[in-house]
């Protein structure tokens, strides 16, 4: 009879999901993680499915499709509950993380290397709006043709979430989910240690600038190199501003933030880019920890990290996948 | 800058908590929003009366093919209905009479004919789950040719202190229309009739994140026709019908355990049941099964039977004079016996199909000439959808 103080074995599903690379690992009886780990990995699909713009059957493009047409959609309660959650999001950034700019992406193009010209810009920005987003649950309206929503912005973290609580309700204790470096902590190792958790380097891919300890909750990481292209010698990132319609130049390559939800962590991430160029200290007045990497790759903020800045300034070690790796 | 902070994080977590995974974490059983269909066919043979054991007619007894289709669909969020097809088909022949012997033995009688029968039964089950408590309404409805059941039943839970302890109930009631083939040329019963009221009460504990324990107990009536029309009495030389009291009452009382073992990955099912009725049928029944996790979604499940009941006051394999209350039956169900059976499954679990293969040997012993033994092989799928 194998003994019940047997540190139970570690189960890893890594499969790409959202654009990312994805894992779960999850500590547990095989056949449980298993049936676990298969259960949470259905349930980012189902969640990928149901907010893609690439899909025609997505809640996504059944809201856009009918924008202009002067038809409301009704939505269901968790889509009426993220558009809430967007509503918020607008108003805490003082209007700068809007759902309904990912239009612009229709003239950023950031494979070809090429800026949108005036035109293009000008043509998109009257699209842009979530004031002009008529909203009352659970009853949208895009009132112009052209006008999208996208929620790219926070879903990937809202499904970081949903798969860790899913994992919970199942009774994991231990373990861990990665949606491309959108992290929630289901608990810590079985002997309490922490999860190591590495955070992407912002200008070498596959390579941790830093390393932070996460026994349990959630830390998120966004920067200037997730989409970018550098067109004579300046760098473009796909943070763009809505009513301008213009690449941002945030102060950090980098900001990572830890809170007790994925959901809120990558919020905090994005706004304090967002409002980087102009507020850079806005997110050391938020009361919670966090990590930037700024333009010279000097690490700031109140996070404890492994990794000590002259030691990575020398070497940038790649993350150990053992300990749950950003990407 | 403290009110700017807060009211920042305090925004986006109130906005947070409204999603639904995240102020919902644990849900006990709810609806799954999916489409299941199952199927299970399954052959029933009754392994043949000893030759020594045997009086008259056909060694041979029942074989029974079960097909058996389910669907359960989502009605709203919380809301599905499961509808079920029972369709059963019989062959061969069944205990009739208990006879002495030359050595007064008791051996079995079997009737004469071969009989061929099918039986096709429906069900439908509606259940409405919220997060505290749920319900299911049920009914269903049974047809042969000499036989019709129509029964209704409601049940329901409450999931209590954080969903570790649920308190279960239900109530159900059937009408039963019972009218024998070829009444007159056997001396059988026409057009008879029965009702059953029933009603149960339990409880279920997590009593440590592996170890779940619970109890029930209920009680049914039965009144009307409580007898078997096809079974008959040897009384004194001569045999009258089968004739049992017009009322019965049943208690049961069932203890569970469940425990899950992390070291081998798998768990054990113990269960004790407790019964007796105004008949004086006492029984216990202890059961045990070990559902063992294979690997790769495969699963083996043993299980072990041990059954044991007194006889009914008014039972005897046969009667050498008459009884002052007019009650007979020689029916080896009402007599004092013991049964164990084994069974042995094989289950394997794809993304959406599941596969399992089971066998059962049962075997009673006792005085009665017509104890039962059995083989049962069934064959189960199922598949889900969304």
């Amino acid at each position: 009879m194998p003994s019940n103080n047997a540190k139970p074995p570690l189960h890893r599903a890594a499969f790409n999901a959202m654009g990312s690379r994805c894992e779960v690992q999850l500590y547990g009886p095989e056949a449980t993680a298993k049936a676990v780990a298969a259960r949470a990995v259905e349930r980012v699909r189902a969640l990928e499915a149901k907010y893609s713009r690439y899909r025609s059957d997505s809640v996504t493009s059944r809201i856009n499709a009918a924008a202009g047409t002067g038809k409301a959609v009704e939505v269901d309660a968790e889509t009426a509950a993220l558009l809430d959650y967007a509503a918020t999001l607008f108003e805490q950034s003082d209007g700068l993380f809007d759902i309904t700019s990912g239009v612009l992406r229709k003239a950023w193009d950031f494979k070809a290397e090429q800026l949108p010209s005036e035109e293009q810009i000008a043509a998109l920005v009257p699209l842009i709006g979530w004031a002009k987003v008529e909203w009352k649950s659970p009853f949208v309206r895009l009132p112009q043709a052209g006008m999208e929503l996208d929620f790219g912005g926070y879903v990937k973290e809202y499904t970081a979430d949903c798969v860790a609580d899913l994992c919970r309700a199942a009774g994991i204790e231990n373990g861990m989910v990665n949606l491309g470096g959108d992290i929630h902590v289901i608990g810590p190792h079985p002997d309490g240690t922490p999860w190591q958790v590495g955070i992407q380097h912002p200008r070498e891919p596959d390579a941790a600038i830093a390393r932070i300890p996460l026994a349990r909750g959630a830390i998120a990481t966004s920067g200037d190199y997730e989409r970018y292209m550098v067109v004579n010698g300046t760098r473009y990132c796909h943070l763009l501003h809505p009513s301008t319609g213009r690449s941002l130049h945030p102060a950090f390559a980098s900001v990572s933030v830890v809170a007790a939800r994925c959901l809120i962590a990558g919020s905090f991430t994005t706004i304090a880019l967002l409002k980087s160029p102009e507020d850079p200290d806005w997110l050391s007045e938020q009361g919670l920890p966090y990590l930037t990497t700024d333009q010279e790759l000097r690490l700031g903020g109140s996070l404890e990290t492994g990794v000590s800045e002259a030691e990575h300034a020398n070497s940038y070690s790649p993350p150990q996948h053992s300990n749950g790796s950003p990407i | 800058m403290n009110d700017k902070r807060s009211s920042t994080l305090l925004a986006l977590t109130a906005a947070a908590l409204a999603l639904p995974m995240a102020s919902e974490p644990a849900k006990a059983d709810p609806p799954d929003q999916k489409f299941t269909l199952g199927f299970k066919q399954s052959n029933y043979k009754e392994a043949p009366i000893a030759a020594d054991q045997l009086g008259l007619g056909s060694p041979e007894r029942y074989t029974i093919d079960v097909s058996h289709l389910k669907f359960k669909a989502p009605v709203s969020t919380d809301t599905e209905l499961t509808t079920s097809v029972i369709r059963e088909t019989m062959s061969g022949a069944s205990p009739w009479y208990v006879a002495p012997g030359a050595d007064g033995e008791a051996l079995q009688v079997m009737s004469g004919a071969t009989i061929s029968e099918e039986r096709t039964e429906l069900g439908v089950d509606f259940r409405s789950y919220n997060s505290n408590s749920e319900v299911t309404l049920s009914g269903g409805y049974s047809s042969e040719n000499d036989y019709e059941s129509v029964s209704f039943g409601f049940s329901g839970a409450w999931r209590l202190n954080q969903n570790l302890t649920t308190l279960s109930y239900g109530a159900n009631t059937s009408f039963d229309y019972i009218d024998p083939s070829d009444a007159k040329s056997f001396d059988r019963p026409e057009h008879e009739t029965k009702k059953r009221a029933a009603a149960m009460v339990g409880l279920t504990q997590v009593a440590t994140k592996t170890t779940l324990l619970s109890a029930t107990v209920g009680f049914a009536m039965l009144d009307g026709y409580l007898s078997d029309p096809y079974k008959r009495a040897f009384v004194a030389g001569s045999t009258v019908r089968d004739s049992r009291p017009g009322q019965q009452e049943q208690i049961n009382l069932n203890l569970s355990l469940r425990q899950f073992f992390e070291g081998p990955g798998g768990a054990l099912h113990a269960d004790y049941r407790y019964y007796t009725n105004n008949w004086e049928i006492d029984s216990h029944t202890l059961e045990l099964s070990w559902y063992q996790n294979l690997g790769n979604d495969w699963q083996l499940t043993p299980t072990l039977r041990y059954y044991d009941q007194s006889a009914a006051a008014f039972y005897r394999p046969f009667y050498e004079t008459t009884r002052t209350d007019g009650f007979y039956s020689s029916d080896y169900r009402l007599s004092d016996f013991s049964a164990v059976s084994g069974q042995l499954k094989l289950s394997k679990t794809f993304s959406a199909f599941r596969v399992d293969l089971s066998y059962e040997n049962y075997k009673a012993s006792g005085d009665h000439p017509g104890l039962l033994e059995y083989d049962l092989i069934s064959l189960g799928l199922g598949y889900a959808f969304e």
